[in-house]
């Protein structure tokens, strides 16, 4: 078998796991979740969530990631081989290649929409348009959804997911330092300063309207921050901290025990997991919180930025920014900035979803990167379309449940288990400070035993409230949940509706998809067996 | 923005530049010699009779 690589640097490593971590998260779905849930308060859980989930599960995936490497293997299936020892835990590891794949199918073509959106910026396609409904006829007619002056097809969208798609397969093409370890050395200090750019441009700003002079960026920040405590009292604020904290860092992906199986084996995993998880942070927590929703408050108001804050990521992203920074002076410019620095945080993240199949085509089939490559492109490439046609139907929010909801937590929740019971946290512990540069507190060594608790209650409370629902509604029950303060007495409401044929022939592919790969990995130890059997 | 949203903003930006300040530090100060080289496996090739001489 064909030596594995390595990183080249060890910042290279560094930046391409929090280029990983920092995607579109970090700039929409933060902002809007601090507003939504206490402000200031919203911090407290968060920064809770982020010792006692966020960074025992990233130390977990780096040295289960490094001790997999040391046998060869980079996927999950092969790290769960290497540390479980018993013939079913490799078909376990199928989490890990279906969660990155599918969310990769879909990632794409929203990345594709920053680039596109970058370049109308630059041009001025949209600089015209001041009104929000105007601008989301704008981004439907782009996506295809309807037909207008702006577009006429997706074709303009098609032809951006193809430039991006070539752009994260060129990367990947080129391997792990040639590709990934250069994109994201050039590509994340670009994010910062872009970021602190816009961040510098949003906090000198001065009262839009004369008739509105309250509309400063000081009451701007304090409509963010200013803590509600009384909104601790309520579970659900616990619960979306957890979250943004277990999205935000790219855990449950597999990516991040991939990059690290690259890693040497006595080459440390303590200083980068923690510089990578903690540069994360300052792309959330300071650039991220600092942009959208102030803006959306000075130009909006409280009333308007609050409404933003509840319609989601893409109307925050594609909608509302546009809108916004068409107002200021150099807005052309300034939103190609916006959309530049999107597309920056999405690439990174998007190479790293295509990594753990490499990896698994290349150690356990013994291919090498270009043909493994070369086929995982051609499938990603098939597979996206039905995102990109089937936008509208649910097709893609359909993929980002299974995909990018419900089958990364449960994969997060199976590698704890596979950590504490198979490597034993004591054995963990030892083995997450072979050649480290920085040694934790022996008490963090007690808050292993808690992650699993946390995470497990998460996926309980979630799967009461929010799967069980999605996953009953295509088959014709619009099902609704109330939580009446006294959590956990969660009341559901039942009505029957049509059901949604798209959305049942996505799941069809879904199930599909996993019994291809697990057809994979049953086939790729089979053929180890086989080599091992005819040598000896 | 009232003394809390103060507080908390301040604490919370604190508390990630300093650690981002304190790892980027560690990282760029970690001498070169700690990036490990691969392990040197003894394959025992050359333990045979000629070998040895």
């Amino acid at each position: 078998m064909a030596q594995r690589e390595n990183w080249g640097t060890k910042i290279g490593i560094i930046l391409a796991v929090a280029g990983s971590a920092a995607g579109l998260g970090n700039f929409l779905r933060f902002p809007s979740q601090v507003c939504q849930h206490g402000g200031g308060a919203f911090m407290i859980p968060y920064f809770v969530s982020f010792l006692l989930l966020g960074l025992p599960l990233c130390w977990i995936e780096w040295t289960m990631g490094r001790h997999g490497g040391t046998f060869s293997h980079g996927s999950l299936p092969g790290i769960f081989d290497a540390v479980v020892k018993r013939p079913w835990a490799k078909y376990l590891g199928v989490l890990g290649l279906f969660v990155p794949l599918v969310i990769f199918f879909y990632y794409t073509y929203i990345e594709a929409w920053c680039l596109g959106y970058s370049v109308f910026s630059l041009f001025g396609h949209y600089s015209q348009i001041s009104d929000p409904k105007e601008m989301g006829a704008f981004l439907g007619a782009f996506q295809g959804l309807k037909q207008n002056q702006y577009f006429q097809s997706v074709g303009i969208a098609y032809a951006c997911f193809i430039v991006t798609f070539v752009a994260n397969l060129v990367v990947i093409y080129k391997g792990l330092v040639q590709g990934i370890e250069l994109l994201c050395k050039i590509a994340m200090p670009m994010l910062l300063v872009g970021g602190v750019v816009l961040m510098a441009r949003i906090f000198m700003l001065g009262p839009q309207d004369a008739k509105h002079a309250e509309l400063t960026i000081n009451n701007a920040l304090g409509f963010m921050w200013n803590p509600d405590f009384g909104a601790l009292k309520h579970p659900n604020v616990w619960l979306a901290a957890a979250g943004q904290i277990f999205f935000t860092l790219s855990v449950g992906l597999g990516a991040i025990m991939t990059y690290a199986s690259y890693l040497r084996a006595k080459d440390d995993v303590t200083l980068s997991s923690t510089t990578a998880a903690v540069t994360n942070e300052l792309f959330e927590v300071i650039i991220g919180g600092s942009i959208v929703i102030p803006a959306a408050f000075m130009f909006l108001g409280p009333a308007g930025a609050m409404a933003t804050a509840k319609n989601g990521m893409f109307d925050l992203g594609f909608i509302t920014m546009p809108v916004i920074l068409n107002r200021i002076p150099f807005g052309d410019i300034f939103g190609f900035y916006w959309f530049f620095l999107l597309f920056l945080a999405a690439i990174t993240s998007s190479i790293s979803l295509l990594q753990p199949l490499i990896s698994f085509l290349e150690d356990e089939f013994g291919w090498n990167r270009h043909k493994a490559a070369m086929a995982l492109g051609v499938v990603c490439f098939v597979i996206s379309h039905a995102c990109i046609f089937g936008l509208g139907k649910g097709v893609l929010d359909e993929m980002d449940f299974w995909g990018g909801t419900l089958v990364i937590t449960v994969c997060a929740f199976v590698e704890v288990l596979v950590f504490i019971v198979y490597m034993g946290i004591n054995r963990g512990w030892r083995e997450l400070h072979v050649g480290a540069d920085l040694t934790l507190p022996g008490w963090i060594k007690y808050v292993f035993y808690v992650t699993p608790f946390y995470l497990g209650a998460i996926i309980l409370c979630w799967g009461v409230t929010d799967w069980v629902p999605w996953i009953l509604g295509p088959f014709g029950w619009k099902v609704t949940t109330t939580v009446n303060g006294a959590w956990p007495f969660v009341h559901y409401a039942a009505k029957a509706v049509p059901p949604q044929p798209a959305i049942l022939w996505t799941r069809l592919g879904l199930v599909l998809l996993v019994g291809a790969l697990l057809a994979l990995i049953h086939l790729a130890w089979a053929r180890k067996k086989h080599s091992t059997g005819a040598t000896a | 923005m009232n003394a809390w949203g103060c507080l908390i903003l301040g604490v919370s930006w604190v508390t990630i530049l300093t650690l981002c300040v304190f790892c980027f530090c560690k990282v760029m100060k970690t001498p070169r010699g700690n990036i490990h080289a691969p392990l040197d496996i003894d394959t025992g090739d050359l333990d045979t009779e000629a070998g040895k001489k």
